[in-house]
């Protein structure tokens, strides 16, 4: 198989998309590993994907940050306090 | 942070780390729902709850497979097309197209979302006809490549070389700014 084909199949940018399936997945994975560029094509594909995204990015409300922060540390305190209660309850 | 020690600490259910997940990526992620959903309102909830299957499947993410980004823009993209997808979203919604998104966005006068829209309006103008058209679909409609194909008769083979071209051409402009 022709490595630089493969690479300009376009299959690389579906396999990045999450646009493939799984057979199709395990066999980018597979050539990736076993050939390097492929390996490369794929980062590179990754990151032009986050740039692409990075400049054409809407912050979301400052609202939902406030929400996300509210909901993760209302779970580690939760997470923190069923810890204690078990390790309590063991001594008991 | 590098990803190694960023994934690590979101493992760790460290609050600090997921706050600095947030700060990193929420514009860029809430970038690829919005693309697709183009009411604000169900565009946050969606974000909303993908960010919080982020965090809390982060042990689902398998490094092997591609960059903690990728994982969950793929998160975000499927959440937003599983929305487009469902019952209760309008059928009027479903039209999303680059003029109406970028229209939209200079209708949010006086936000941060009007200068990041004029982002996507000039990335997307260096695209030919061909290339834009697959864009769209792919990313403004969050259509597979195999409906692109088969909803305009077009090979599956030249689908696939236009979303790499445009892609390149996308990356080109997007480091220019």
């Amino acid at each position: 198989m022709d490595i630089q084909d493969y690479i300009s199949s376009g299959k690389l940018e579906l396999f990045v998309l999450g646009d493939l399936n799984e057979t199709e997945q395990q066999e980018v994975l597979a050539m990736a590993k076993k050939y390097p560029e492929i390996e490369q094509e794929i980062t590179a594909i990754e990151e032009a994907m986050l740039a692409i995204d990075e400049v054409s990015g809407i912050s979301p409300s400052s609202g939902i940050k406030i929400k996300f922060l509210k909901h993760w540390k209302l779970r580690t305190k939760s997470t923190a306090l069923q810890i204690f209660l078990i390790n309590l309850c063991r001594k008991r | 942070m590098e990803e190694q020690a960023l994934v690590h600490g979101l493992r760790a259910r460290d609050n600090k780390v997921q706050e600095y997940l947030y700060e990193k990526y929420s514009k860029a992620l809430f970038g690829v729902i919005s693309r697709i959903i183009f009411d604000r309102d169900i565009a946050e909830e969606v974000f909303h709850d993908a960010f919080i299957k982020i965090v809390n499947k982060i042990d689902n993410y398998d490094e092997s497979k591609g960059r903690l980004y990728t994982w969950m823009a793929n998160i975000c993209r499927n959440s937003a097309i599983d929305k487009t997808r469902s019952k209760e979203f309008s059928k009027k919604s479903k039209t999303n197209t680059i003029d109406a998104y970028v229209y939209g966005m200079e209708n949010d006068a006086g936000t941060a979302a009007t200068v990041d829209g004029i982002g996507v309006k000039e990335l997307m103008d260096d695209l030919n006809d061909e290339q834009r058209f697959v864009m769209e679909c792919i990313y403004f409609k969050g259509y597979t490549h195999t409906e692109v194909a088969e909803e305009y008769s077009l090979p599956l083979g030249t689908v696939k070389s236009r979303i790499r071209s445009a892609i390149k051409v996308l990356k080109l402009k997007a480091d220019k700014i």
